[in-house]
């Protein structure tokens, strides 16, 4: 009897995967009449962290402000993103990927790995503020609605990885 | 109306209706669990495999006082009158719920502790003379079947009264239409249970986790690994998969009959199904705390995949997101 291996699978075909979350983009339109997006789940769940230990501070300052009245739990991508950690947790169970592991090269630290990782999320959510958007609302949900700005900035984005791609490559390989 | 209204925005006149916060919620999702830790340990003593390396079992009760010690410290500090709470331990009240569940959190410690000291573990981190000490409790007890019994249906019968009493506390509370139902009871208990079961489950895996070198052995698996039961976690696994089928059906029962009940009840099922709760209520306990990890487990004992800690992390964030919701959601429904 033919005991099943349970060795990872391979990735899907990235052709069928990008038109699947063309799809995915889609269905989103139609249901919730909203589009994909990642960093303002984050900006949510810590404007509602700051606005619970320090109202106070809060009220004085303009950005916190606007979170004020808001409630996480009652935010479309909060529950987007929860349902891409755990829709992404399934996949990979499904494909036998799953492990808690940090990805790294073979001659990068784990400490190192872990402190480029923070900087590099801090500068990407300070870019996406900036931009008014990150990789999925300017480029995914923008591109989609053929936005001159989104798309501006997904040439600007796949301009910049390539750029400096080069100087961070230890991390990987 | 200046009157009028000051006085109703004294909050010694006209309390706040949101009278429970994180506190209650922290209780009633670790007494679940500690009600599940006490009947599976129970079932387990009543059914004589006695053999301490078995799976998980000798931690379940010590699982059991810790978490249970925690949860009786959120209750004690929702209190408004901490110092009072000796008073609760100088009448009993057969009609009131929170009677019942003062009595039964102490009559619990001692069940659990007496599992405990059926099965001593091989070997702990601190406390040899304890130990030791332990292990001749242990031999005296294990001569007595009968009392070995007794500390069984204890557990048993403890962790069933704890699981369902928390339930008709909440039930008893006839201001929140969202709690008014005698079936929250057996909906904690099995909650509980699948609770229970997802953390021996993980208890067991990490313990037993083969891989070294790997980012999460060496975070998690040290301390698991000082525990050291061998571990196989499949018998929690197809435990869990029949709790949670059980709570699902359950909890169907539960909201179909608020749905068909008088207009209060249905705006209180409202809440859930579709009002302010819904997002919270169908993504983090119905989808992520019940169905994907059923979806997941059937997978597993099918041997379509390999055995991972996810689902039992997905049932506990479930189990804990179904007390936060129905706490906070019964307490905006009203008449």
């Amino acid at each position: 009897m033919n005991q099943p291996t349970h060795e990872p699978r391979p990735y899907m075909n990235p052709y069928f995967a990008g038109l699947g979350l063309g799809l995915v983009l889609l269905t989103a339109f139609v249901t919730m009449g909203r589009g994909l997006g990642g960093s303002s789940a984050f900006a949510a769940a810590a404007g509602a962290l700051v606005t619970s230990v320090a109202p106070d501070t809060a009220q004085t300052n303009s950005y916190w402000a606007g979170f004020l009245h808001g409630n996480p739990f009652k935010e479309w991508l909060v529950f987007q993103v929860l349902g891409v950690f755990v829709g992404g947790l399934v996949s990979g169970l499904l494909a036998n990927r799953v492990k808690l592991v940090v990805e790294r090269g073979p001659r990068f630290t784990l400490v190192k790995r872990l402190a480029f990782a923070f900087v590099g999320g801090g500068i990407m959510a300070f870019g996406a503020k900036l931009a008014s958007g990150c990789t999925s609302g300017q480029a995914l949900t923008g591109g989609s609605l053929l936005n001159l700005g989104s798309w501006a900035f997904m040439m600007a984005m796949f301009g910049g990885a390539y750029g400096a791609a080069w100087f961070l490559r230890k991390q990987w390989i | 109306m200046l009157e009028l209204s000051s006085n109703r925005h004294n909050p010694g006149i006209d309390p706040g209706l949101h009278a429970w916060g994180w506190e209650i919620p922290v209780y009633l999702f670790l007494g679940g669990m500690v009600a599940g830790l006490l009947v599976l340990g129970g079932l387990h003593i009543l059914k004589g495999k006695n053999d301490p390396h078995r799976e998980a079992y000798p931690w379940a009760p010590m699982l059991g006082v810790v978490l249970l010690s925690a949860g009786m410290g959120a209750l004690f500090l929702d209190l408004g009158h901490k110092a009072y709470v000796w008073r609760l331990y100088l009448t009993f009240q057969p009609t009131s719920p929170m009677s019942w569940g003062a009595w039964i959190l102490v009559f619990v410690y001692p069940a659990l502790l007496l599992a405990a000291l059926l099965h001593p573990p091989e070997r702990v981190p601190f406390g040899d003379v304890v130990l030791a000490r332990a292990k001749v409790w242990s031999r005296w007890l294990r001569l007595r079947p009968k009392l070995v019994q007794a500390i069984g249906a204890a557990n048993l019968l403890g962790g069933v009264s704890l699981g369902i009493y928390t339930g008709i506390l909440l039930g008893s509370l006839g201001a929140r239409p969202l709690w008014n139902s005698a079936i929250l009871g057996p909906l904690f208990l099995f909650s509980g249970l699948s609770t229970a079961a997802a953390s021996l489950h993980l208890l067991s895996m990490w313990s037993a986790r083969p891989e070294k070198g790997v980012f999460g052995d060496v975070m998690l698996g040290g301390f698991f690994r000082l525990l050291d039961p061998k571990a196989g976690g499949e018998v929690m696994l197809r435990a869990d998969t029949s709790f949670l089928t059980i709570e699902l059906g359950i909890m169907a029962l539960w909201l179909l009959g608020l749905a068909t009940a008088t207009s209060v009840h249905r705006d209180a099922a409202a809440l859930l199904l579709s009002g302010d709760y819904a997002p919270a209520f169908w993504s983090l306990v119905v989808v992520t705390g019940i169905l994907t990890p059923l979806f997941i487990q059937v997978a597993e004992l099918r041997g379509k995949i390999r055995h991972t800690a996810a689902p039992a992390v997905l049932v506990i964030i479930g189990g804990f997101a179904l007390r936060w919701i129905l706490v906070s959601a019964g307490q905006t429904s009203h008449w």
